[in-house]
């Protein structure tokens, strides 16, 4: 999972925030072209309900439907474009439309306190903060010890006319002087605590500041002690803030002990403490339920209901603030809940909730092939009571486990609906692809075809479309009616699905068809380079000689990268093919590539003919040629390829040629230099074909150091591998 | 490569990972601390990620991941970044120097930096002039490790490679993608050793790994570390 930033509030919640990170190293994603996906893959994801997507893709296409948020997909980055990413199959990230935000509380909270302290005509030395040292991102209970929450006290002072002159003074010079650290001895505190307040009212704001400096030092016993006696103080913002600190402090006193010293928390949790902390926050709450501190306080409560082990409330937490609650009423930012809830509730939970919502989800999950634990059937249908509002959902999640768990297709397909809706909602959408694709896997694939083309012109929600793109052509593939994926009528407009088509499995017929009516220049030029390449490497020399006289004369600048399944920016041109023998950097001479094929056109087996053929594919970088690579079982376009028989290796063209009684002696000292060349220097065959055994290599090496010592290549090698 | 004298390279079953049979570790965020931990003799702790806002892509942040600074048992131990981008703006230097300030500051044995960025090859060339810049800014008493992708062995510019050579300490070279040891890790580090530069490899718990013959040959081989995961 690609990690997106959460907004320094999110800190509140913990310093442990982001889940199953990425392993170090892997940030790369490449797409697995297929509908059917039993395992968790980050980088593959689809846009219906199913096991194999990342459980917060799950929760998003849900929340889509209820309204709570909008699933709205980034546009391709010029990095997944070249991973080879078409719309769908999707990595999570495509879905996170959270943004790193600069922290605007940090700016607003400098610019009141230099307002207030003008007003006072008080002069700040430094403009730092202890709380503002942390990056964000850090938890700590310090972050809160910074300009804006000085501002509000100050702002106090300011507005509670009681206090004097001279008392307002020294409790915000002590307020300031409290910004620069976190920890101060007792000696050092009562320094900083002013001395000259005598009125009530000032007393009551000098009490407020030593039980904030309590709690900043950790005397969590004192902290709450001083809160305490100020909740039924005149002023009414100590009433208030003390209300809410004796909540927070009683809450950093209780998990004092719950992380381990690597930051995780204990699974031995003394879950006692955090019923008095619930208890003060509740009290806080019902007090001020639209108070200054009410947002955060709801935050915190959601760390009481983890750190105590109280899944069911804590995902009854996270549904009210996902789908009851818009972001005024929210803590956080939808995207950082949705991650949140991921973190620290999903990961840990096996067993239902009464949340309908994160049990669904929470199912889709552990159906996974590699689930541990897996989800039992009977804990499934125990759960019906619980969906007795969404029997449908009910239902679904069955045909999941029918069709993902027991893979048994007809069964889900008797818990599924037969009707389509006029409008596709995530919800239905997972429906009626769940049921074509059992269809499929039923072996029915013109029912599937029919659903797949009834549901095409009803999905309106945003990668629908472009999923049943791929479904539709890949149930053509199967059908073996790939020309229909390539008719003038065709639906399937996806242009990485159409190319891997045509690269791994379309015969020359269609790849001429294309180099006319191809639907774009790159597919045009992606037909002509795969007929091209093909007719070479399949030994069909009179083919190529009769399509290489269709390649115009100054076509082919197009750098095809992707579309040949090459990633990462590297590819080839159509100037491929008029390769001229450049440049004999062995000194081993060869004509032009269209020569070479009309020497092999004649005899496949012609010594000169196979060592260009193999110069051609060395010096060009095509030994492993992505075009050559069939896409594994079940995956777009690894139905049987239109281009029969093996593709032409240059390991097995050079032993050819050393077996060749009549091969010339350089052919045959050069066959010899390259073979073992083949090996060099990992001891690894990088030519294609079947491996040779090392004693094979050894006689190679020795035939090439005796029988012909006195050719260039004989000299010059040394080795062998 | 053998001179004249072959040597076969060797291929027994592969094992999976246990942790229990190494000393060194990353920790990443999200991963749940562990038993073996007691036993690690240095640890790769990610503190942070280096990255632009898609609002503000020229104005990269650092955001704090992992574990809060405390005191750690390790003996050595190293901050880890992962770098989404080279175009850091002096605030994180900043920002990062002092992170790891506070571990030192915190009791902590800090060995030095890792940066963990994806330096595809076509990146690399831009990679080494970023590490180089970073090292003249390193106080000296820390060393500068990176992460490494075992392509860049075949794939790399040799001449970009051959500069790390006195920038960076160690190379610790990922054989695994995602969760999954990759396939071919073995015909990629025999490679590796003749970079030139002192490597690690890393492993996944619970992925596979047979050692190469030619890895405990060598000289520029110093051991493994261990990407821990959660225990599921």
């Amino acid at each position: 999972m690609r990690m997106r930033v959460l907004p320094p509030v999110a800190l509140i919640i913990g310093a442990t925030l982001c889940g199953q990170a990425q392993a170090s190293g892997d940030d790369s994603c490449y797409p697995a072209w297929s509908l059917l996906s039993d395992s968790l893959d980050v980088c593959n994801n689809l846009a219906f309900l199913n096991p194999g997507n990342d459980s917060r893709v799950n929760l998003r296409l849900l929340l889509a439907d209820r309204k709570a948020l909008e699933l709205k997909p980034n546009a391709l980055t010029e990095d997944e474009l070249s991973e080879g990413y078409g719309p769908v199959p999707f990595a999570v990230a495509r879905l996170d439309t959270a943004q790193i935000e600069g922290d605007e509380s940090e700016e607003s909270g400098a610019a009141a306190l230099s307002g207030l302290l003008e007003k006072l005509g008080i002069k700040r030395d430094s403009t730092d903060s202890a709380g503002q040292a942390f990056l964000q991102g850090e938890g700590s209970r310090c972050r809160s010890n910074r300009d804006d929450s000085a501002a509000v006290f100050i702002g106090q002072l300011v507005d509670t006319p009681s206090l004097s002159d001279s008392e307002r003074q020294s409790l915000a010079r002590s307020r300031l002087q409290l910004l620069d650290g976190c920890t101060w001895d007792a000696a050092k505190q009562a320094s900083l605590l002013p001395t000259d307040v005598q009125s009530a009212e000032g007393k009551a704001f000098v009490t407020y500041l030593q039980a904030a400096s309590d709690f900043y030092s950790g005397r969590f016993k004192e902290a709450e002690n001083g809160f305490a006696s100020l909740n039924d103080n005149a002023q009414p913002w100590l009433r208030e803030v003390s209300l809410y600190m004796v909540a927070r402090t009683r809450l950093n006193a209780a998990q004092q002990d719950a992380f381990d010293e690597y930051g995780t928390r204990k699974d031995t949790l003394d879950t006692a403490p955090y019923a008095k902390v619930g208890e003060a926050f509740d009290q806080y709450l019902t007090a001020y339920p639209q108070g200054i501190y009410a947002l955060s306080a709801k935050g915190l409560m959601r760390r009481v209901h983890w750190l105590s082990g109280d899944t069911d409330k804590l995902a009854d937490d996270y549904t009210r603030q996902m789908t009851q609650a818009n972001d005024g009423q929210r803590n956080l930012p939808i995207d950082a809940l949705i991650q949140e809830t991921d973190n620290k509730l999903l990961m840990n939970i096996t067993d239902a909730t009464p949340s309908a919502l994160m049990t669904a989800v929470s199912d889709l999950m552990q159906m996974r092939k590699d689930a541990q634990p897996k989800l039992a059937r009977e804990k499934l249908v125990a759960q019906k009571a619980l969906f007795a509002d969404q029997p449908a959902m009910f239902d679904y999640l069955q045909a999941v486990y029918a069709f993902y768990v027991d893979q048994q297709p007809e069964e889900a397909l008797k818990l599924l609906p037969k009707d389509v809706p006029a409008a596709l909602d995530y919800f239905a959408f997972s429906q009626h692809t769940l049921r074509a694709l059992a269809l499929e896997a039923s072996n029915d694939l013109p029912g599937a075809q029919s659903l797949w083309l009834k549901l095409l012109p009803l999905a309106k929600q945003p990668l629908q479309r472009e999923q049943l793109e791929l479904a539709l052509a890949m149930n053509h593939e199967r059908s073996g009616q790939l020309e229909q994926v390539f008719a003038a009528d065709s639906p399937i407009q996806s242009a990485q699905v159409r190319l891997i088509l045509l690269g791994k499995v379309a015969g020359a017929p269609l790849l001429r068809q294309q180099i006319t009516q191809g639907i774009s220049d790159t597919e045009k030029n992606t037909a002509q380079f795969v007929l091209l390449y093909k007719d070479l490497l399949h030994g069909q020399y009179a083919a190529f000689a009769d399509d290489f006289k269709a390649l115009p004369e100054k076509s082919g600048e197009e750098k095809l990268g992707t579309s040949l399944g090459y990633v990462y920016g590297t590819g080839q041109t159509l100037q491929l093919f008029r390769w001229n023998g450049d440049k004999a950097e062995s000194n081993y001479v060869c004509p032009s590539i269209g020569d070479t094929a009309a020497l092999l056109q004649a005899n496949n087996k012609d010594p000169k003919g196979v060592n260009c053929l193999g110069e051609f594919i060395l010096r060009n970088g095509l030994d492993s040629m992505p075009l050559d690579q069939r896409p594994g079982s079940g995956q777009l376009g690894s139905s049987e390829p239109g281009f029969k028989g093996d593709v032409f290796s240059r390991l097995n063209g050079y032993q050819t040629v050393i077996a060749d009684t009549k091969a010339g002696r350089d052919d045959k000292a050069y066959a010899l230099f390259r073979a073992i060349n083949c090996y060099g220097p990992s001891g690894y065959n990088s030519c294609g074909g079947k491996d040779v055994a090392q004693s094979v290599r050894k006689a190679w090496f020795k035939q090439l150091k005796t029988a012909y010592g006195s050719t260039s290549w004989g000299k010059s090698l040394q080795y062998y591998w | 490569m053998f001179a004249l004298i072959g040597l076969l390279v060797s291929q027994p079953a592969s094992a999976a990972v246990e942790a229990r049979d190494y000393e060194a570790f990353w920790l990443w965020s999200g991963v749940a601390s562990q038993p073996v931990l007691h036993q690690a003799k240095t640890l790769y702790v990610l503190q942070g990620q280096i990255s632009a806002p898609r609002t503000a892509p020229q104005n990269p942040v650092l955001i704090a991941q992992g574990m809060s600074v405390t005191r750690l048992p390790q003996p050595a131990l190293w901050i880890v970044y992962r770098a989404h981008t080279l175009r850091w703006p002096e605030t994180v230097y900043q920002q990062l120097f002092g992170q790891v300030e506070r571990w030192q500051d915190a009791g902590n044995a800090v060995t030095g930096i890792q940066i963990d960025f994806d330096a595809r090859t076509r990146y690399l060339q831009d990679y080494v002039v970023f590490l180089k810049d970073l090292r003249s800014r390193l106080p000296a008493s820390l060393k500068l490790s990176i992460t490494g992708l075992m392509d860049w062995s075949s794939n790399a510019d040799p001449q970009a490679i051959g500069q790390l050579k006195g920038v960076v300490d160690e190379v610790v070279v990922q054989t695994y993608q995602g969760r999954h040891s990759i396939p071919d890790y073995a015909a990629y580090l025999p490679r590796m050793g003749r970079l030139g530069l002192p490597f690690k490899v890393g492993l996944i718990q619970g992925g596979t790994w047979t050692a190469p013959d030619s890895l405990k040959d060598s000289p520029w081989f110093r051991g493994y570390v261990v990407f821990l995961r959660n225990q599921d």
